[in-house]
């Protein structure tokens, strides 16, 4: 049944087998294939334009690949599915925040609709994690442009994950939050969590991704 | 650590009800008077502004078919009666043509980030909005029922009313199921397509026929007609509440930027607000295309003329930069290069 998240066989967590995607006779994607196992990263690497966005979008499922498929343990990945949403996080490039909503509200109503048992103290953890403790209570337009990238950063470490996917999450991150990013995405990894990410920044590739997918070339 | 994860996030997903009370909650403390006014005033525009011109029109519509100057020949009551049956068909076509286009059920990014992307029932979350998905679809099949009343004028006005508004929430429920189901919508929009172009051959041969068209074969009941659509309703609503579930992020998010485009377009009675995210939908299906040559020599291709409404010349500069400087200007010619 699809989406239906169970473990796979041969131990791969995600694997996309001849995705592509046109925009009309414009080929975005052209048969991108590779697979992912649990607490391994595997980093999206191409020029602008070569599709790397359109990747990820197929991987949640915002977009629809014309062919090929995305499996999620072995199964067919079905955003529409609860169990994938909840194994399933996402920072992609269409994050948005409502406008008199507080930063720690975002925080807390989207933890407790992943079922967090204690909301308050998971949200208040990640909060001083990403150095936005201070800006708990400030409505997301008065944040500067790095501190909303943190908080759709944050919006991933709230919830559970059993795959990661981030586009460029480095962007508008100052020296310190890059360094924190891959310290993080490195613990990810640790705990068992897969990531897919796109980036442009080799020294967070390098620091975390065990492998690279080509696309574009 | 992955033990700790999953007892942090051992809980119950909670009802879509409850997040929508939370969420009424959160929101409800910094909301002060003057944002609320803000947020009446918006709403009560739009309304303003899309039932204005409604009413402009029933009321313009209401006016000619009232006037004692307005009698239908009764040799073209029968030809009448075709073209409006024809214009209904092709109306509605058209109405579930926009409907694919923009989801029907649609939803910004906010909620996209913040509540679609959770497991909590995404059925139960887009209720709200796909009931106003069938009562748009009601309302509009009903201002298209009233319209061929104005015109046609028939002797009982229930035939065509009666079953005007379940008939517009069937359109209405079967453009959501077929939301759910992205190849099938595709098929959808091209057999609608064919549909109206049908519609405009019928209207053709409506013009050569002229008054000696046959009559026109269909007399429902009404009372009949009505309890038939209100079954379908009920039926095509429950199929269509039931695949809800099934609507991806992808189908739900397709229309946001157009939908957006509409309202912004009719709140300043203004299409051309519309034509550019056309212009971008458009452009997207057609993915690439073949460069433009320059033709003619390099002062052709330079420079176009454009007689003024003064008849002076001027001279406009299409060029590279580079090899062609010249100006706009009343006087002067581009140099030869």
């Amino acid at each position: 049944m699809p989406g239906d998240v169970g473990h796979s066989a041969t131990g791969e967590l995600l694997a996309v087998r001849g995705l592509t995607k046109a925009y009309g006779d414009f080929l975005v994607l052209d048969d991108v294939g590779f697979s992912l196992p649990a607490g391994a990263a595997a980093g999206v690497v191409g020029p602008n334009g070569s599709g790397k966005s359109t990747l990820l979008r197929c991987v949640v499922g915002t977009e629809s690949a014309d062919s090929g498929t995305v499996l999620l343990d072995g199964v067919v990945l079905d955003e529409t599915a609860s169990e994938v949403r909840a194994a399933l996080a996402g920072v992609l490039d269409d994050v948005d925040f409502f406008t008199d909503l507080s930063v720690v509200d975002h925080l807390r109503l989207y933890a407790w609709a992943h079922g967090a048992t204690d909301p308050d103290d998971v949200v208040d953890g990640v909060l001083a994690e990403l150095g936005l403790a201070a800006a708990a209570d400030q409505l997301p337009s008065t944040l500067s442009s790095g501190q909303r990238r943190r908080l759709a950063l944050a919006a991933c470490f709230v919830r559970p994950r059993r795959l990661l996917v981030l586009d460029e999450p480095e962007q508008r991150l100052d020296a310190a939050g890059r360094v924190w990013l891959a310290e993080r995405l490195r613990g990810e990894k640790a705990a068992g969590t897969a990531v897919l990410i796109a980036s442009h920044d080799d020294d967070l590739l390098d620091a975390v991704v065990d492998m690279r997918v080509h696309v574009g070339a | 650590m992955t033990h700790q994860r999953a007892d942090r996030f051992g809980g119950v997903v909670p009802p879509a009800g409850a997040v929508r009370d939370r969420l009424r909650a959160h929101r409800a403390k910094p909301r002060s008077l003057t944002a609320r006014l803000a947020d009446a005033y918006g709403r009560s525009f739009n309304v303003a502004v899309i039932g204005g011109i409604v009413i402009s029109a029933a009321n313009s519509g209401l006016e000619t078919a009232v006037s004692p100057d307005y009698a239908i020949p009764a040799e073209r009551v029968e030809l009448l009666r075709w073209f409006v049956a024809l214009a209904v068909s092709l109306l509605l076509a058209l109405l579930g043509r926009l409907a694919l286009a923009v989801g029907p059920v649609l939803v910004g990014a906010t909620w996209q980030t913040w509540l679609l992307s959770t497991p909590v029932s995404r059925r139960e979350l887009l209720t709200a909005r796909f009931l106003a998905v069938l009562g748009v679809g009601g309302v509009a099949a009903l201002a298209v029922a009233v319209l061929a009343v104005v015109a046609v004028r028939p002797s009982d006005v229930l035939t065509p009313l009666g079953p005007a508004v379940p008939v517009g929430v069937v359109l209405a429920a079967l453009a959501v199921g077929v939301q759910s189901n992205p190849a099938g919508a595709r098929l959808v929009r091209r057999v609608l397509d064919g549909f109206a172009v049908l519609c405009a051959v019928g209207f053709g041969v409506l013009a050569l026929a002229g008054p000696a068209v046959p009559a026109f074969p269909f007399a429902p009941e009404p009372l009949t007609t009505s309890l038939i659509a209100l079954v379908a309703a009920a039926l095509a609503g429950w199929w269509a509440y039931t695949a809800l579930g099934r609507l991806s992020r992808a189908s739900l998010a397709a229309g946001t930027e157009f939908a957006d485009a509409t309202v912004t377009a009719v709140n300043w009675l203004d299409p051309a607000l519309l034509s550019s995210t056309l212009a971008v939908r458009r452009a997207r299906a057609v993915g690439r295309v073949r460069p433009a040559r320059l033709r003619g020599g390099r002062t052709g291709g330079c420079c176009a003329r454009n007689s003024s409404a003064t008849g002076a010349t001027r001279w406009a500069c299409c060029c590279t930069p580079g090899w062609c400087r010249c100006r706009t200007s009343r006087r002067r010619r581009c140099p030869r290069t």
